[in-house]
């Protein structure tokens, strides 16, 4: 068994390319996921793993290996075979913010890494306390050169994109914030609700309960387009914050030097995936909506997203230590 | 414990002979809270302080060493008056069973999840003297079978049943 | 969403063929478990933990508790058949359920006990369902620093409310606080206590923490220590099973009384859930009671009323744990873990967010408790015969089981052999009188209460006085001095007593 593995292994790479490919797949998928289970990135990976099961006919392994700030998962993948057969979920932190936020990181996020589709979208907004002196976007960029670390702001931890993106959005604004940490963003966002803290960015999602009940006010959203679930909110742009563009999204990566035909082949099944409405519908639940998009695109918002982060993070001076 | 222990769990019978002064339970629980407690300290001094508005990482961890520390300092000079002894550990039982347990960690991916479970509850089952070599061997006919059948089919743990010769 | 939309999708979620298999599972588990001399209830619950990963998150939640509550019923039947309380919280009913087994009425302790639980658990549902809503509401305007107060009296009150040794008790909170901020710090980034192995950035595993301080040292303790041959003293019969009316009639107010007991008891953070509950309900009808000298010869409402409050306050601890995130002890400190795993953040958003989660799970326990009035009564001689069951049969199994759940949270062998050495550390330190219980709870609470206490003082730009100055903090940090200053002259006059029979 083992041995007709590695067997298998020896002749795909032998004849790499167009000839593994043809046969591709024939075997077990590993999903590697960074976290553990539960919440968007879990859900988006066991989504397409079911769904290239059920269009390959082939099993899909959804394997969490949470740990680390993802480098246990991430360590995995950097050191499997190009072959397609190991899988990757990216999200932000694993593929942006760790390469600039730490040291050295045990894979290379670039060199290793070879992105196949974007999969989900959380859009980010940047939300205030009801009582808080501000109730538009102005407003607050108003107070907030006013006063230079007066007004605070609540993250999901140090180096997450609740974090880094009031970091940029103060970084493009030339205003100072005080940023007050906690574990998870529905804490964070509970922060703005009960007014401990002054400004959030979070998830639409997470934030949701809170803006129902008038706890609330969204100032902007962190996307360059605006939201469907709140269309009269202006994004940051549109508000005189230049640049700023980012959301929670997830997606598919392979080992980098995966057959091209492979990985055109694996984007082409998550598209279909992605189309299904009843997918949809499984990640609305979840605050999040299909994300489709080329590898090329993939890559592009992957290098300008790279490049952004480590500007923040030297500017802003975040450090894991 | 948690569990109660009445009527079960007995005090053990006293060694008077082997009573040393120094091997008094409260006493060694004491010292062990205090070297833990000195451990945790040396350690959060590698960590930065920071200040009240803005703590770093060593300030919580150097305040637990010192709670731990002196909690554990206390505990022993009022030891010095109790009169029970240090209980006997069961060290043929604690070997055996996290010995189990550290070859199913080194077995499980290399031999595959049965014979893992096998080397498990043989080693394990050293602890009783005498041995049961019959009631492991029934052990190991049904459980090893019925925690794969659980964990590895039904709840869809990967690991192998067999993985002989494996790298 | 209203009351009664919230009972109804409570319905809807707890009759769902799943949600009924896994409390039916878990009730099951639980009143085995609670029967059998030799695994304990968190035992069981930090066995099956790893399970309830893999199980939908209301599933998982519905099993647990059935285990708990489960428990609780079977602790209190080895109690009353042969005086072993297979619960920590069951011991009181050792009592007067013990004397009574032996003037041949041990079927009417039985049945007794049965109602008083479904009848204490009642009070306490009813309370959580009532309770929860505004205390949400409520918690919206609860600071840092009222989080940091509030944990702080639950870490002292588990700490110093152990028997004999407080010292001990604080020592082993504080060894729990420590081991629950290994890996990477919310606040900085920065790696603490991880001697640079990556396995443990993100921490231990509560699964890793709770199997070997519940489960490998109970194993390597439970290993050769001597059996006792349990005793049963003659035959449960269906004829005896029956109590008179004179029973019931005595058993209505202590079980109310019992109730009232336990649901206030369950609420308060860091009071040991069960046990303390029974305890202080026992204490408080030998007070009431005209014929006080009948307590520990058979008296009915030295059974009713201890068990009616130790089955509310299990229920009642789930008000603070899931509506504020704090949980009241060790089980609902396992709960909490299991609900992160999950990444639910139990909070005050968590009714508005999963409110099948808190509606379900407040059904499944009427439920699971109906199941446990049906099963209880057939099953009666079942559970006399598991009692007779050696425990050492049970040991291979649970080793395994303890390799089998560490490795399946993760896939990962280095959580093995963390168990293995966590282990044999817990059993020396246990062997020590180091207190697993408070332990646990300090583990699961090291990072929150950290995060909450660094978080407080950057917020008030470094000046403690915020602690005081909110009302909320300020009431539950004097709660816990008090606590303090209690204990130590408790603790005092204990010695000076005994130096003085001792002279």
């Amino acid at each position: 068994m083992k041995k007709s593995m590695i067997l298998a292994a020896a002749l795909a790479a032998m004849t790499a390319g167009h000839a593994a490919a043809q046969n591709y797949p024939e075997r077990a998928i590993t999903i590697l996921v960074p976290f553990a289970p539960g919440g968007v990135v879990d859900l988006a990976s066991r989504t397409i793993g079911e769904g290239l099961s059920k269009k390959w006919g082939v099993e899909v392994i959804v394997e969490n290996r949470a740990g680390g700030s993802g480098f246990i998962a991430a360590t995995a993948l950097a050191q499997s075979a190009p072959d397609g057969y190991t899988l990757f979920m990216g999200e932000a932190g694993t593929m942006t913010i760790n390469p600039s936020l730490f040291d050295q990181t045990p894979y290379d996020a670039e060199a290793d890494f070879t992105p196949i589709s974007t999969v989900t979208d959380t859009p980010l907004i940047l939300v205030a306390n009801k009582e808080a002196p501000f109730s538009t976007m102005e407003d607050f960029l108003a107070a907030a050169k006013a006063q230079p670390g007066m007004i605070t702001y609540s993250s999901a931890g140090v180096g997450t994109l609740n974090h880094l993106a009031p970091e940029w959005m103060a970084l493009e604004a030339g205003i100072t914030l005080q940023h007050i940490p906690y574990k998870g963003g529905r804490p964070a966002a509970t922060a703005v609700a009960s007014g401990e803290v002054d400004v959030s960015v979070v998830s639409y999602s997470s934030t949701k309960p809170f803006i129902d009940s008038g706890d609330v006010v969204v100032l902007s959203t962190a996307s360059g387009q605006r939201i469907a679930p709140s269309p009269e909110t202006p994004t940051m742009q549109e508000a005189g914050v230049p640049n700023v563009d980012t959301s929670q999204w997830t997606g598919l990566m392979g080992r980098a030097g995966t057959p091209e035909p492979i990985l055109d082949q694996l984007n082409a099944a998550v598209q279909e995936v992605l189309a299904d409405p009843a997918v949809a519908a499984r990640l609305s639940e979840a605050g999040a909506a299909p994300f489709p998009s080329s590898r090329a695109d993939f890559q592009a918002m992957l290098e300008r997203l790279r490049g952004q982060f480590a500007t923040i993070i030297e500017t802003a001076d975040i450090t894991p230590q | 414990m948690t569990r109660a222990q009445g009527g079960f769990g007995r005090p053990q019978p006293r060694r008077e002979d082997a009573m040393n002064a120094l091997l008094r339970k409260d006493l060694l629980a004491g010292l062990a809270a205090l070297a833990l407690g000195a451990a945790v300290v040396w350690i959060s001094l590698d960590y930065r302080l920071g200040t009240p508005a803005r703590m770093g990482p060593g300030m919580f961890p150097l305040a637990l060493g010192v709670v731990l520390s002196l909690s554990g300092l206390g505990a022993a000079l009022f030891a010095l008056r109790s009169v029970e002894p240090a209980p006997a550990l069961r060290v043929r039982a604690m070997l055996a069973v996290t010995g189990a347990l550290v070859l199913f960690a080194l077995t499980v991916e290399r031999l595959g999840f049965i014979p893992a479970s096998v080397i498990l509850i043989f080693v394990s089952g050293l602890a009783e003297t005498p041995v049961q070599w019959r009631a492991l061997a029934l052990l190991s006919v049904i459980l090893a079978p019925a925690a794969y059948a659980l964990f590895v089919v039904f709840l869809g743990i990967p690991a192998p049943a067999f993985a002989w010769g494996a790298p | 969403m209203s009351f009664a939309d919230g009972l109804l999708l409570g319905f809807e979620t707890a009759l769902s063929a799943q949600n009924l298999l896994y409390c039916l599972l878990g009730v099951t588990v639980g009143m085995v478990v609670g029967v059998l001399p030799g695994i304990g209830h968190l035992t069981a619950i930090s066995l099956l933990l790893p399970l309830t990963f893999h199980a939908p998150v209301t599933a998982g939640l519905v099993m647990l508790a059935g285990i708990y509550y489960g428990a609780q019923y079977g602790g209190s039947i080895a109690s009353i058949m042969v005086n072993l309380p297979g619960t920590a919280s069951s011991a009181v009913i050792c009592l007067d359920g013990y004397p009574m087994t032996k003037q041949g009425r041990a079927g009417a302790a039985l049945i007794i006990t049965t109602l008083a639980s479904f009848f204490g658990s009642l009070v306490a549902i009813m309370l959580l369902v009532a309770l929860s809503p505004p205390l949400a509401r409520a918690a919206l305007s609860f600071h840092s620093a009222d989080y940091f107060a509030m944990m702080a009296l639950g870490l002292v009150a588990a700490g110093t409310l152990i028997q004999g040794r407080p010292l001990i008790g604080v020592a082993s909170v504080a060894l729990g606080l420590v081991f629950g901020i290994i890996g990477t710090d919310t606040s900085s980034g920065a790696l603490r206590f991880t001697f640079g192995a990556p396995q443990l950035f993100d921490g231990i595993n509560i699964v890793v923490v709770a199997m070997a301080f519940f489960g490998v040292s109970e194993v390597i303790s439970s290993i050769g220590r001597p059996r006792v041959g349990p005793a049963v003293n003659g035959a449960v019969t269906l004829r005896s099973l029956m109590p008179t009316r004179a029973d019931l009639r005595e058993s209505w107010w202590p079980m109310v009384r019992g109730a009232g007991v336990g649901s206030g008891v369950g609420i308060l953070p860091g009071a040991g859930g069960g046990s303390m509950a029974a305890f202080m309900a026992y204490a408080v009808e030998k007070r009431v009671s005209r014929t006080p000298e009948r307590f520990g010869s058979g008296a009915v409402a030295g059974i009713s009323a201890p068990e009616a409050a130790n089955n509310a306050a299990a229920q009642a601890a789930f008000i603070p744990t899931l509506t504020l995130g704090i949980p009241g002890d060790a089980i609902m400190a396992l709960i909490l873990g299991a609900l992160l795993v999950h990444g639910v953040t139990p909070g005050p958003t968590v009714l508005a967010e999963q409110p099948e989660l808190f509606w379900g799970l407040a059904v499944s326990f009427l439920i699971g408790n109906l199941m446990l009035l049906v099963l209880n009564i057939p099953l009666m001689q079942v559970w006399v015969k598991l009692l007779q069951i050696p425990p050492r049969y049970l040991f291979p199994a649970i080793t395994l089981f303890i390799a089998i759940g560490c490795y399946s949270v993760a896939n990962a062998p280095f959580d093995v052999l963390m168990v293995a050495g966590l282990g044999m550390a817990a059993y020396v330190l246990l062997a020590l009188g180091f207190e697993p219980a408070p332990l646990l709870l300090g583990y699961v609470l090291g990072p929150l209460i950290e995060e909450n206490f660094r978080r407080a003082m950057l917020l008030s730009r470094g000046d403690a006085m915020v602690f005081v100055e909110r009302p909320i903090s300020a009431a539950f940090l004097a709660a816990a001095v008090a606590l303090v200053v209690w204990v130590a002259l408790g603790a005092r006059r204990e010695r000076t007593l005994r130096a003085k029979g001792e002279t």
